[in-house]
């Protein structure tokens, strides 16, 4: 058996927004958006970054996720966050398949 | 990417925060705690065989997924062939580092739910098979470091997992949900856990109908949320994050083997990465077959490749002496040449007289009683080689001051005129650690219970055994009839 690793293996890719355009997108085995809610929505924390607090708000809506994080935070550190986030539940930037989740970060405060 | 490179994976573990505690201390950073470091290293040199020509053979298979050059680490043996270079894989490895190869459990776990999942298709018409080889080609794709975890903490052993009054002391299922399921408790004595991207976690032996809640195989990443690794500590870990340079220990760089203590609270797994779920009869199987696997890599090839180490180092402890021509010394390195070689000679056998299991599923295990015999043979076998290398090395291997005196301006011409021998102090100082690392350090019990504590072997070999073909060998030899 042969895989097509973009067709039929399974990925998932998650882009994500910042501000008003898609800053970034990663690709991991489906169920890497779900790994990334349950991480959000029950242990109050993102993947990778093991303390309490760092999440102000965080809402699933139909097309992903609202992420919200506290304090002022500009988009390259926002970028950041996530791409630790990623990297530690498996997923990786930008493989290029389609688009499944959308999560819009955003920071508390603004910059 | 089909091979990291050494660098692309230092660069990936770079981006790596599992929660990991070490002596005290949170880690920040695994390459900046000079004890995970020592563990990030040896699978850095794991990547950097791959990528070197001359190990090609061994290190580099082909994914039957996807045809694309993939590490072995991440091969199914698809043939004997392939057993062979996996065992030979096994014996490389621990010649370069000295260490575990961190990837080798996780590998042999692959192999195992390969042809376990297939079996579960076959029979119960799951999807398990079709899940884990997405998995897998991503995981080869990638490149992924992946360990494995086998052993629950268990608890008391006269009782079974749910009879515990610890529940967690088995991985067990905490809810079932639409999206995946989430699961808690721990596995002891992960070898590299730390430092891989991924965990394959297996259940820790064979379980009956009434323990599905413990039944339970699937892929974990290494920073997800819920997961804490408990870095192992002792007089080796003290002596690395204490000593001014690393340069004086006895591996310096790989260290001893490291292993942590794995624990779920409340860890979210996605279906996707789920291989088994509920079904007890068939954890069994996939244990067995991981050991049948791990036998006769771990047994067979791995510790071999320990022992060369040591044979070297105990003869130039000889040869620095003087004493490298005296006969017993000569007989005693030769002993231990044959207690590692005859090791080594089941392992190949094993990969020699390998077969598919099941048949049709593509996925070739070796042969059960030469893996068993393999490690039987070396965990009684190290300790003697390591008794001969403490013997030839003389007390010195204990008794040695820190390598690092010999450079002191009061106590260094001291310690120069009383350890030069046929060679000067700090060569005889140097193999004396290194034996020390060997000898007094943790691979003997490491040896013992890898892969499975010798009376399992014991178990293993009387079951496969024909004993009573052999009585009547015996019988007919001698012309007494059959009653």
């Amino acid at each position: 058996m042969k895989l097509a690793l973009e067709n039929d293996a399974g990925l998932e890719t998650i882009a994500v927004k910042i501000g008003q355009e898609v800053r970034g997108s990663y690709s991991g085995l489906g169920g890497t958006f779900a790994s990334f809610a349950y991480s959000c929505l029950d242990k109050k924390t993102i993947p990778g970054f093991h303390e309490k607090g760092l999440i102000s708000e965080a809402e699933l809506n139909e097309g992903g996720m609202l992420l919200v994080l506290s304090g002022k935070k500009t988009e390259s550190e926002l970028r950041e966050i996530m791409d630790i986030a990623f990297e530690n539940i498996g997923a990786f930037p930008g493989i290029g398949a389609k688009v499944k989740y959308i999560i819009d970060v955003r920071s508390k405060k603004a910059n | 990417m089909a091979l990291k490179t050494s660098k692309e994976y230092l660069e990936s573990v770079k981006k790596l925060s599992p929660r990991v505690y070490c002596g005290g201390k949170w880690v920040k950073g695994l390459l900046n705690n000079k004890i995970t470091r020592s563990m990030v290293m040896a699978n850095a040199a794991i990547y950097d065989l791959a990528g070197d020509p001359k190990y090609k053979d061994i290190m580099v298979a082909t994914s039957h997924l996807t045809g694309e050059p993939i590490n072995r680490n991440l091969n199914v043996a698809r043939n004997i062939h392939d057993l062979d270079m996996r065992q030979e894989m096994a014996l490389l490895t621990s010649q370069t580092v000295g260490t575990c190869n961190y990837r080798c459990v996780g590998c042999d776990a692959l192999n195992s739910l390969a042809s376990t999942t297939w079996e579960m298709d076959r029979d119960l018409k799951t999807k398990y098979n079709e899940r884990f080889n997405k998995w897998l080609a991503f995981a080869q794709a990638n490149d992924l470091a992946v360990s494995g975890a086998i052993t629950d903490a268990k608890g008391d052993r006269k009782k079974r997992p749910s009879q515990q009054d610890e529940p967690d002391t088995f991985i067990h299922l905490v809810e079932k949900r639409e999206d995946g399921i989430v699961v808690r408790g721990i596995k002891v004595s992960q070898s590299g856990a730390i430092g891989s991207h991924e965990t394959l976690v297996l259940p820790g032996g064979a379980l009956k109908e009434g323990e599905e809640a413990f039944a339970l195989s699937f892929a974990v990443q290494n920073g997800a949320p819920g997961l804490t690794y408990i870095c192992q500590y002792n007089a080796y870990s003290a002596e690395r994050e204490y000593c001014e340079d690393e340069a004086e220990i006895g591996n310096p760089v790989f260290g001893q083997r490291e292993t942590s203590t794995m624990v779920f609270d409340n860890v979210f797994i996605p279906w996707e990465r789920v291989f088994l779920f509920g079904e007890t009869k068939y954890c069994g199987r996939l244990v067995s077959r991981f050991a049948k696997a791990h036998r006769m890599n771990c047994g067979g090839a791995c510790k071999v490749g320990f022992a060369d180490l040591i044979i070297g180092g105990t003869a130039l402890a000889a040869e620095y002496t003087g004493v490298d021509k005296v006969p017993h010394i000569q007989e005693k390195i030769i002993d231990m040449v044959r207690l590692s070689e005859t090791s080594h000679a089941c392992a190949i056998a094993a990969a020699m007289r390998g077969r598919e299991e099941p048949k049709g599923s593509g996925v070739f295990l070796p042969d059960d009683l030469f893996g068993n015999a393999a490690k039987l043979n070396i965990a009684h076998g190290f300790w003697e080689i390591i008794k001969n290398a403490g013997d030839i090395g003389g007390g010195l291997v204990v008794t040695m001051p820190r390598l690092k005196d010999l450079e002191d301006p009061e106590v260094g011409p001291m310690l120069k005129k009383a350890f030069a021998a046929v060679a000067p102090a700090d060569k005889r100082l140097k193999v004396a650690k290194f034996l020390q690392h060997w000898s007094a350090g943790l691979h003997g019990t490491g040896t013992w219970h890898g892969a499975g504590a010798p009376q399992t072997q014991r178990f293993m070999i009387s079951v496969l055994t024909d004993f009573d073909a052999k009585k009547k060998m015996a019988k007919k030899l001698m012309g007494m009839k059959e009653e």
